[in-house]
């Protein structure tokens, strides 16, 4: 069962994301009917699931939830600022539901009340006001023994007992004679366990024409004989259809309840009699014995086995429903690793046995050598597939951020929307996980202190909402995640006064800009004058940066007066492939990512130009690049007299700043796969991870940024011969 | 005190792999010990210490390979096809020791280890947990925690 339950918590995560990827198209006025219907699926399989486990108060929530979608997608109300603020707070409760049930807890019952009542009353209003609805409805899912017992000894039922579902939208008599379908519905127990409530279904049905339902309540037992069992009433449904209702259109409905169902559809042509009698349609295996409806909590011992019977009978009532659009499995992480290293064995065997074929005295027969060759053409798509497994977009942390910022601009009293951009980009899964934290700190300093409020806002000419942008891109083989808001970016003089209070740094330290930006970072630094709800909890910018630096990350922070602050986290992308190009530097092959460069040259096309303490430059286009001697940087040798036997790579950092490269040669471009180097060792100053060639051999891969020299503020990567002496120290 | 309390506590029998560094005899506590191969080739690491003879590319794995002999203090070794990487996982990371030659596999009783004598070379009281002695020869248990490449603090 705890089984069923922990499957359950990770099917909502992903019905969440699609709930929330639909409020986001919603917002932006991309949404279609399917979005509305994505959406509403998704809660409704929160539904059901939270009926099958009990979880009263989520299916309460959800079901209200339910039904504003239900009347969006069904255009009683129309979308609008309002009731999209509504969904988004309904989503934000819906996750604290699940996050509750999940743990066990209960919510304090003053939470999230209002927006129940919010979401109840965009119902009510959208249907004239029927109260009741609600009622009826929530009754149907919520507790099936209280009704039973209410009917007491008579159970005269009538013929409008349960069948007579309020909030049908048409009971009118379907006018006999024309074409119309004839829709036979017996629910199995299960259903109901399961959260399902055929009147929402009916009312879906109702939708497509002029229909009239008629229950047969002729199952249903009297008291003394009451068991749980099977599920006693069966309806017959004539629907008149509208245009371009067919079969299938009729039989989606009834997907979510397939194999959960006796259904037959009966297309009735127009001059055909109507057949309206309420024939039973309870299968011969299940016969009308006496029983009452199911009793959802009671029956659930029964269910296993129920459930097998029923469903292999309910197969083949309705064809297979087409597939949902992106289908997942489910697979421990453990399982994943084990089989990227494995594929990472057998591509460096098949590199060896490439290699000792090649050696082979006679050129073996191209039998073997084809297949060999094939076997490397597989083998890499092999390795490739296997990679992307661990990667997963960002798609889910931005989503997860993106409630943070309503949270914080809620509580700062400021308005404010999330822009996000590449959120496709893949990253690897325990990264994203261990973003969450840092990223929600960073969000909540960027609203409370980052925004300005809104009437400094409109002040300087700004739109009163803030725009807070949460970006991702992959480059130079590292993942660039930016965090930037439209605010009054970061006051220098405040700053560096607080600094100097908390003697951080002396009133006669000559600090740029950005050295200035950067004392955010440093341990013990907060700007705010009164400690905040939001941002004032002990921790500061430095723990985010020391948890990004854990990551083997770094952290920037650029800000302009009045126009807003950037702050940029870069990461090292375990896992991945990238492109590189191989080069060799004092016997050593290297890798420097493509993504970095951007022109190779001989020196003989090029002016080099001596300057203090052996510096060079180069000059290119009018403008002069410092020249870096990867060796050198590297400490694989001391600095070369001579340049001209070198090649040099071009490339261009984060900041756009560019350097030469010295290299002894360039091998070839090819794709590599990155191998941490934290994992076992640690992090190397100027090296952003290693990969594996086809020989077994292992090529450093350059970290280009740390190559790039900096004025006045030296890059760790690039140490003259002369400093190495600390790193070389023991313990 | 707490070396008494160790010796309490720890009596128990366990296996070390036994191996061997010039004319001295090392152990490591069999736990640790993934798999010994022989040397492979390893790529140069800029600005790493002088007892971190490169990485090495176990089945896909990337994992640093520390000259034992340059750690504690007994000389470079040059490597060859001779050598021997014991690899083994300490503190949640992999990593292979080059030694000389593995020699056995040994069940110890704790409580034979005797301490560490009070040598001046900080090395020795570092790296060196006890000292089995088994039939003619002393055998030095490695304090395997101690003996993993630090990172350098003052990395900027």
């Amino acid at each position: 069962m705890s089984d069923l339950r922990d499957m359950f918590f990770e099917e909502c995560d992903d019905l969440l994301e699609v709930l929330s990827t639909g409020l986001d198209d919603l917002q932006n006025g991309n949404s279609d009917a399917e979005t509305i219907n994505a959406m509403f699926r998704s809660v409704h399989s929160i539904k059901g699931g939270a009926g099958a486990f009990g979880l009263d108060r989520l299916i309460k929530f959800a079901h209200a939830f339910e039904n504003v979608l239900d009347d969006l997608r069904s255009n009683k109300i129309d979308v609008d600022p309002n009731i999209t603020a509504l969904m988004f707070s309904g989503f934000d409760h819906l996750s604290d539901l699940v996050d509750a049930a999940r743990e066990d807890n209960d919510l304090p019952d003053s939470e999230g009340a209002s927006v129940l009542s919010d979401l109840k009353l965009v119902t009510q209003n959208a249907n004239g006001g029927v109260a009741e609805e609600e009622d009826a409805s929530e009754v149907s899912s919520d507790d099936f023994v209280a009704l039973t017992l209410d009917v007491g000894l008579d159970l005269d039922l009538g013929g409008d007992g349960p069948g007579d579902l309020p909030g049908l939208p048409s009971l009118e008599p379907v006018s006999e004679g024309a074409s119309h379908f004839i829709v036979k519905f017996a629910a199995d127990p299960v259903l109901y366990a399961r959260g399902h409530d055929p009147a929402l279904l009916f009312r879906a049905l109702g939708e497509m024409g002029e229909m009239t339902v008629e229950a047969d309540i002729s199952g249903v037992a009297t008291l003394e004989s009451l068991q749980e069992a099977p599920a006693a009433i069966s309806w017959t449904l004539t629907l008149r259809p509208d245009d371009g209702i067919d079969e299938s259109t009729i039989r989606e409905i009834f997907e979510f309840v397939e194999g959960q169902c006796t259904l037959e559809i009966m297309e009735v042509a127009a001059e055909a009699a109507p057949v309206v009698e309420a024939t039973p349609v309870v299968e011969a295996e299940a016969p009308v014995k006496p029983a009452a409806k199911p009793a959802k909590p009671s029956a659930k011992a029964e269910a296993p086995e129920k459930d097998s019977k029923q469903e292999a009978k309910g197969g083949d009532g309705g064809k297979k429903s087409s597939e949902p659009r992106n289908s997942t499995i489910r697979v421990d992480l453990n399982r994943v690793d084990r089989l990227i290293n494995l594929v990472g064995e057998l591509v460096i065997s098949e590199a060896m046995l490439r290699q000792s074929m090649n050696e082979l005295p006679v050129s073996a027969n191209s039998a073997v050598s084809e297949a060999i060759g094939q076997l490397k053409t597989l083998s890499g798509v092999l390795q490739e597939s296997v990679m992307a497994i661990r990667a997963q977009p960002v798609r889910g942390l931005f989503q997860r951020m993106s409630r943070i910022v309503r949270e914080s601009s809620r509580q700062a009293g400021k308005t404010s929307r999330l822009v996000m951009v590449g959120e496709a980009t893949e990253v690897d899964k325990t990264v994203t996980e261990r973003l969450v934290e840092p990223l929600t700190h960073m969000i909540r300093n960027s609203v409370d202190h980052g925004l300005e409020k809104a009437e400094d806002r409109i002040a300087a000419g700004k739109p009163e909402m803030g725009t807070i942008k949460l970006e991702a891109a992959h480059r130079s083989g590292r993942v660039v995640i930016s965090l930037s808001d439209d605010g009054a970016g970061v006051n220098r003089e405040k700053v560096r006064r607080k600094a100097e209070e908390k003697g951080l740094v002396r009133p006669e330290d000559d600090l740029t800009d950005s050295d200035i930006d950067n004392l955010l970072f440093r341990p013990g630094f907060s700007t705010a004058d009164e400690i905040s709800q939001l941002s004032g909890r002990g921790v500061g910018m430095d723990v985010v940066r020391s948890e990004i630096q854990a990551l083997g990350g770094r952290i920037n922070l650029q800000s302009e007066p009045g126009k807003g602050t950037t702050i940029t986290i870069s990461l090292p992308l375990t896992l991945a492939v990238m492109e590189g190009m191989l080069i060799e530097v004092a016997g050593e092959s290297l890798v420097v990512p493509t993504v970095a460069l951007r022109e190779t040259l001989q020196p003989g096309q090029a002016n080099i130009h001596d300057f203090c303490d052996g510096d060079r430059g180069l000059s290119v286009n009018d403008s002069m690049l410092p020249i870096v001697d990867l060796g050198e940087a590297l400490g694989f040798r001391s600095s070369l007299e001579d340049l001209s036997n070198q090649s040099l790579l071009l490339i261009e950092g984060e900041s756009g700043r560019r350097s030469a490269l010295a290299v002894d040669g360039i091998v070839e471009q090819r794709e590599v796969v990155i191998k941490g180097l934290e994992q076992n060792y640690h992090s190397i100053p100027g090296i952003a991870a290693a990969t594996i060639l086809g020989n077994g051999k292992i090529a450093l891969i350059v970290d280009t940024d740390q190559m790039i020299p900096s004025p006045g503020n030296g890059n760790p990567g690039l140490r003259k011969g002369s400093e190495l002496v600390e790193v070389n120290s023991y313990v | 005190m707490s070396e008494q309390a160790t010796i309490e506590t720890t009596d128990e029998r366990i296996e070390i792999v036994s191996f061997t560094i010039g004319e001295q005899a090392f152990c490591l506590d069999i736990g640790h010990v993934l798999e010994i191969r022989g040397w492979t080739s390893t790529t140069t690491l800029p600005h790493a210490p002088d007892y971190v003879v490169g990485m090495m590319n176990l089945r896909g794995a990337v994992l640093p390979v520390i000259d034992l002999s340059m750690r504690l203090g007994l000389g470079k070794t040059i490597p060859e096809s001779r050598h021997v990487i014991i690899i083994a996982h300490i503190d949640e990371k992999s990593v292979g020791f080059l030694v000389d030659a593995v020699s056995n596999i040994i069940t110890v009783n704790t409580e034979e280890m005797k301490p560490t004598p009070e040598v001046s070379s900080s090395r020795t009281a570092a790296f060196i947990r006890g000292v089995y002695t088994l039939e003619e020869t002393i055998v030095r248990a490695i304090d395997v925690h101690q003996i993993m490449p630090q990172e350098a603090l003052s990395a900027a």
